[in-house]
């Protein structure tokens, strides 16, 4: 069985949808893309054309529920489904809301570029904990008109992950579907088997922007996974409770998903979030609090009794360095949203708010994760009996008398996690012998042997040309004649 | 409501109280105590005086635990109940195996003296996530026949709040009953209002030692709270598999309950417990991992389908440093711990597993410990609506509820508020203050702490007692004094 966090019970969340949906008359949704208050309009929504405010009745909300796929998946570059989004699974990915990069020499957060992110993609590529690639940082080595298009496209050449993305317009969502499109072979394929999901955001409190209302209706017709991010913050941009911030949580993901439904119905979308609470004395977002967490988890559990698939940010911390305030919080969270069965949890590798990204950190991280999916698997039931017949004759109330069992070398491996050399069990011997090192110096350690053991996969070569083909026409019509120049990457 | 973790379910608790009443009758329990074993002979049992095996039958057991108190209160100094012990009541204290110290500055682990359990004893008194002091370390500096009694006697003149400990011997159990009797009046008084719970242990696999049966013995005829520590090693000193382990744990904790009840029926005990999984790798008792607290997260499960208080040992780390490691498992464990509604959770403060205690490591654990209480606390509401109500006024802006006055009465009562060891500065403040690691910070809030400390007023008469009678145990000992204590001199 897998063990479950419940924060609310069926009455209180009944209360919170019954809000919401008051909510979604009054004050209304302000909704700033026309051709989303069309839809709303002509499926019998009231519009304010001064204001751009919606108000919207409750069967409207209540017909686009209706048609959202409960489940779908991801695939990765292969073709195999890898991410099921729906039920109770849970996976990670790293947080890709990044600006800056943890050097772990000068401990500078350092502006992002290619660089950067080509880093992060290789380990991420490799450990086994992170379920799907992040679009994770920003490159600012390229001009700011195709950031969006450029992070996907490093991606798609640097990994056969799925991936969690996002686009910063109306016109670069196009252009990476058209991405993914060629890579997949074309847009039905692109659309039976989806390789990427894409974070589309509401502006708290209640607003849908003309960017994100028009996203959602440019994912939903091309059948492209979005994954709605709901960012209430408690006390500024949302009520001071945390059950008033899951309740308007519910009302801009309700509005979110009427907008995406109206324009195709049963399209893919995802009820997700990065709330958080508001600290008062710093005038910061915490997205390492436990607070925040238990916000997540509740919403969490609003979407599941609709039958929605779930996204959260969690296991960041706000911490600036690799030290044990960004363990605590990285872990605890993590830990929090996978006993809430959140589908896709992304936050891992980030430091100072989700502003930093950090390789040596993702490593640690993927410790946390290893963790939560160990204590989501449960207690298993392994032997016929529990324990009686673990007191053969052989066991004479001796302490080490089970080491000699022939199942205790049968066993360990499936009830252990056995962690990497990230996380130091030796005895303090061993541990001065090996160099007295903390978690972050033998995180670096494993970040340089995870670069050196990386290779780029090998891709379709044609698509690869066909790819890199659309990014370059991208750039010169951005203003710049060439694009970063990658190693193991030839384009003719 | 509080929120809850939940690892088995009924029917598996079933099952792992059946199996450990059979591991009871065969292989049967090690009482190496020969008063204990008469005790479970005269009440049915049948006992093998030259193994020192006894097959404990169902119906003992089941009458023991009739007895059991499903709840009772550890006591401060002023005699205020302050730990409460039953139900889903969660608490948290200082780990208590210590033997060393960790030295911020030189980052040794120092052998533990006198100096070092008093910094730890202070740090703990002023942590209001620390609901009881543990005698956390040993002191190197007295003779070993004193090493349990003294760090008690420590705690005892340093601290007004209730106590975890335990004894060394079963003669010292004696001693630290009498300690305790000193300061609360009499034993009567101290049976009523118990200041100290005692750990005992049992060693697995399934054995009551001489020195632990003789201390569930002892404390239950004082009417003294016994905590028992059972402590399965998982594919060493117990079954390989978590649920081999919890189900010996289960024996374990029975065994030793019955002893303590034919003692003396009534008295409290609590199922408590340090198992770790064991590394087949390193050799190692990783009491960070996961899978130990899913041990001890079902063990409470079973401890309270039986209606009875609860205990672990959970928020230790096995890093032998303050860095990322330590609180990626001491945070994680206080949550698991936490969410299993365990009454008391020992561990805070401990590196390398267990052996070592940090002051700056339990300042960086309070953090932890007042996450998993903001948690245990739950989703709260405050509002006659949940929202509808908050949006009088809001005109789609960002900072809309920020002008609210609902919003400045509440936000205290919605969130926890960190000290500083938690980082919660824009990148420029946190530059201004010095760029610290949160290993940094914590050393200045112990070392505040520290500076803020005072020792509290206690009766005279009674610390004047109290060091008499622990004088007298040193000079029998063979120390003619006592270390010299700060803020104490005895008459």
């Amino acid at each position: 069985m897998q063990p479950k966090l419940l924060l609310l019970d069926d009455e209180m969340i009944a209360r919170i949808l019954d809000e919401a949906y008051q909510l979604l008359l009054k004050p209304g949704i302000k909704v700033n893309n026309d051709e989303a208050r069309d839809l709303l309009a002509t499926a019998g929504a009231q519009v304010d054309p001064e204001t751009n405010v919606v108000h919207i009745p409750e069967q409207i909300v209540h017909r686009a529920l209706e048609s959202t796929p409960r489940e779908f998946y991801l695939y990765d570059a292969d073709g195999n489904p890898k991410v099921k989004y729906g039920g109770d699974a849970v996976h990670f990915d790293p947080g890709s809301s990044g600006i800056a990069m943890l050097n772990p020499e000068t401990l500078e957060h350092e502006t992002t570029e290619t660089p950067h992110l080509l880093k992060l993609i290789k380990v991420a590529e490799q450990l086994s904990q992170y379920d799907a690639q992040s679009t994770a940082v920003v490159c600012h080595d390229v001009p700011q008109t195709i950031q969006d298009s450029y992070r996907l496209y490093l991606a798609l050449l640097y990994s056969k992950k799925p991936i969690v993305t996002g686009a910063f317009t109306n016109k670069t969502v196009v252009e990476m579907i058209d991405m993914l499109a060629l890579l997949a072979g074309g847009y039905e394929a692109a659309r039976e088997k989806p390789r990427a999901i894409f974070d589309v955001c509401p502006a708290p409190p209640l607003i849908w922007s003309n960017f994100g209302a028009g996203n959602l209706i440019a994912l939903a017709r091309a059948g492209v996974p979005a994954e709605i991010v709901s960012v209430p913050l408690s006390g500024a941009a949302a009520p001071v409770t945390m059950l008033g911030t899951v309740t308007q949580h519910t009302a801009e993901c309700l509005a979110g998903i009427t907008i995406h439904q109206l324009a195709k119905a049963s399209s893919p979308v995802v009820w997700g979030g990065a709330a958080c609470i508001f600290d008062m004395k710093k005038g910061a977002t915490p997205m390492g609090a436990v607070e925040t967490a238990m916000l997540d988890c509740s919403y969490a559990q609003v979407a599941k009794s609709l039958g929605m698939p779930t996204h959260t940010y969690l296991g960041a911390t706000d911490s600036k360095l690799v030290d044990a305030q960004s363990g605590l919080e990285s872990g605890i969270s993590a830990m929090i949203g996978a006993l809430s069965g959140i589908n896709m949890i992304s936050g891992s590798g980030m430091l100072d708010f989700l502003s930093c990204h950090s390789a040596e950190k993702l490593v640690i991280d993927a410790e946390g994760i290893s963790m939560a999916k160990r204590m989501l698997e449960g207690v298993q039931l392994r032997t016929e009996t529990l324990a009686t017949e673990f007191y053969d004759k052989n066991i004479n109330f001796k302490g080490g008398d089970f080491l000699k069992q022939r199942i205790t070398m049968n066993l360990f491996r499936k009830e252990q996690h056995l962690p990497s050399d990230v996380i130091d069990r030796a005895s303090m011997r061993d541990w001065k012998k090996a160099g007295s090192l903390d978690t972050f110096e033998r995180a670096k350690v494993m970040v340089k042997a995870l670069l050196a053991s990386y290779t780029k996969p090998a891709l379709d070569e044609a698509k690869e040309k066909a790819l890199h083909a659309f990014m370059l026409d991208l750039a010169k019509k951005a203003g710049v004649d060439q694009l970063p120049i990658l190693e193991d990457l030839q384009p003719a | 409501m509080q929120p809850k973790l939940s690892l088995l379910n009924d029917e598996l608790i079933e099952r792992i109280i059946e199996e450990a009443y059979q591991l009871m009758l065969k292989p049967g329990i090690k009482v190496q105590n020969a008063e204990a074993r008469q005790l479970l002979a005269e009440a049915g049992a049948q006992v093998d005086e030259e193994t020192m095996i006894a097959r404990i039958p169902g119906q003992i057991v089941r009458k023991a635990l009739e007895t059991v108190p499903s709840q009772f209160k550890l006591y401060d100094y002023d005699d205020n109940p302050k730990v409460q012990y039953g139900g889903d009541a969660v608490q948290f204290d200082p780990g208590s195996s210590g033997i060393s110290i960790l030295i911020p500055e030189t980052l040794e682990h120092k052998t533990s003296e006198t100096e070092d359990l008093i910094r730890i004893i202070k740090v703990a008194e002023i942590l209001p996530q620390y609901d009881a002091q543990s005698t956390a370390i040993v002191c190197h500096d007295v003779p070993k026949e004193l090493h349990d009694l003294y760090r008690l006697y420590l705690v005892m003149l340093f601290s007004k709040k209730p106590i975890v400990t335990g004894a060394f011997t079963n003669t010292t159990v004696h001693h630290m009953v009498d300690m305790l009797a000193i300061f609360a009046g009499g034993r009567d008084n101290l049976r009523e209002h118990p200041r100290a719970v005692f750990d005992v242990c049992p060693s697995p696999p399934l054995i009551w030692s001489n020195f632990g049966s003789g201390n569930l013995m002892a404390l239950a005829r004082a009417g003294v709270p016994a905590e028992i520590v059972s402590m399965p090693l998982a594919g060493a000193a117990a079954p390989v598999t978590l649920l081999g382990a919890v189900t010996q744990h289960a024996a374990e904790c029975l065994s030793g309950i019955t002893i303590h009840q034919l003692a003396h029926a009534g008295s409290p005990i609590v199922w408590g417990g340090a198992p770790s999984t064991f590394d087949m790798r390193k050799g190692g008792t990783p009491f960070g991992s996961v899978e130990t607290a899913m041990i001890d997260s079902s063990y409470a499960q079973v401890g309270k389908s039986l209606g009875l208080p609860t205990h672990a040992y959970l928020g230790a780390t096995e890093s032998k440093v303050l860095d990322m490691q330590a609180g990626l498992e001491s945070g994680m464990g206080a949550m698991i711990g936490a969410l299993s509604g365990i009454n008391m959770i020992s561990g805070s403060g401990m590196l390398d597993s267990l052996l070592c205690q940090s002051p700056e490591k339990l300042v960086i654990d309070a953090e932890s410990i007042a996450m998993a209480q903001r948690m245990v606390q739950g989703m709260k509401i405050h509002t006659e609506t949940l929202a509808t109500g908050f949006y009088e006024g809001v005109n789609f802006k960002g900072g809309d509820f920020l002008k609210q006055r609902i919003t400045m009465q509440l936000f205290q009562k919605e969130q926890h508020m960190p000290s500083k060891v938690i980082d919660r500065d824009s990148m420029r403040g946190w530059k201004e203050s010095g760029s610290m690691d949160a290993f940094a910070r914590a050393r200045i809030r112990v070392t505040e702490i520290l500076a803020s400390y005072q020792r509290p007023e206690l009766d005279s008469a009674k610390e004047a007692e109290l060091h008499a009678y622990v004088l007298n145990l040193a000079k029998q000992a063979g120390l003619e004094h006592l270390p010299m204590l700060e803020d104490f001199q005895p008459v």
